[in-house]
């Protein structure tokens, strides 16, 4: 049987499977790291009020993740010893920030990242290597 | 390597699936409001998608 541990999205994953992830809003975590990227790229004002909403339901339930100072430094020396392997271009790391945010708090909380963007959490898992990724399509 | 994960660990095998969480049968108000919050949420932004193109969080 599947070991039950627990989903944590990656923005990627939003729109794209909304009834699924609604089943999910009691068992998974989600990250201030989402909240963070989904209003920098919203345009109307009006979407503001839902996504602070859901942020402060998600709240009253326990299940929003918010990064700590030493999630931080982790996050930090991670991205560090990437920058130092130089197989990456520094804008490629600079893109990567968030993502290794959200990975450094899957790690954490004993949770798997579900995206799209494999690749990107492939890239960091090579200086966490006790990072669980799943690709959006194998997980809905 | 000590600690590194097994090979099924690491391509994901292991994982459960979203077929695997279920809400629970009864919720609370507070979590009725979360879901009613998200779907609300989730409608807006696909609106906006809609009206103004697919959004890209890669260069975040």
């Amino acid at each position: 049987m599947a070991k039950k541990t627990i989903p944590i999205f990656d923005t990627s994953v939003f729109p794209d499977y909304v009834s699924q992830i609604e089943n999910l809003l009691l068992t998974s975590l989600f990250t201030s790291i989402v909240f963070y990227e989904l209003i920098a790229t919203s345009i109307d004002e009006t979407i503001l009020q839902k996504y602070e909403r859901w942020r402060i339901l998600l709240n009253k339930n326990s299940r929003l993740l918010n990064p700590s100072a030493r999630d931080w430094w982790e996050t930090s020396k991670a991205v560090r010893r990437l920058y130092l392997l130089k197989d990456w271009q520094p804008t490629k790391l600079r893109a990567l920030r968030n993502d290794a945010l959200i990975a450094r708090l899957a790690v954490v909380h004993d949770g798997f990242v579900v995206t799209h963007d494999v690749d990107d959490f492939q890239i960091i898992q090579r200086v966490m290597p006790t990072l669980r990724v799943l690709s959006a399509n194998e997980f809905f | 390597m000590k600690n590194a994960p097994k090979k099924s660990e690491k391509n994901g095998s292991d994982l459960p699936r979203a077929k695997d969480f279920k809400l629970p049968k009864r919720l609370t108000k507070d979590q009725k409001e979360l879901i009613e919050a998200f779907r609300e949420a989730m409608k807006a932004l696909k609106e906006e998608e809609a009206r103004y193109g697919k959004k890209d969080y890669s260069y975040f």
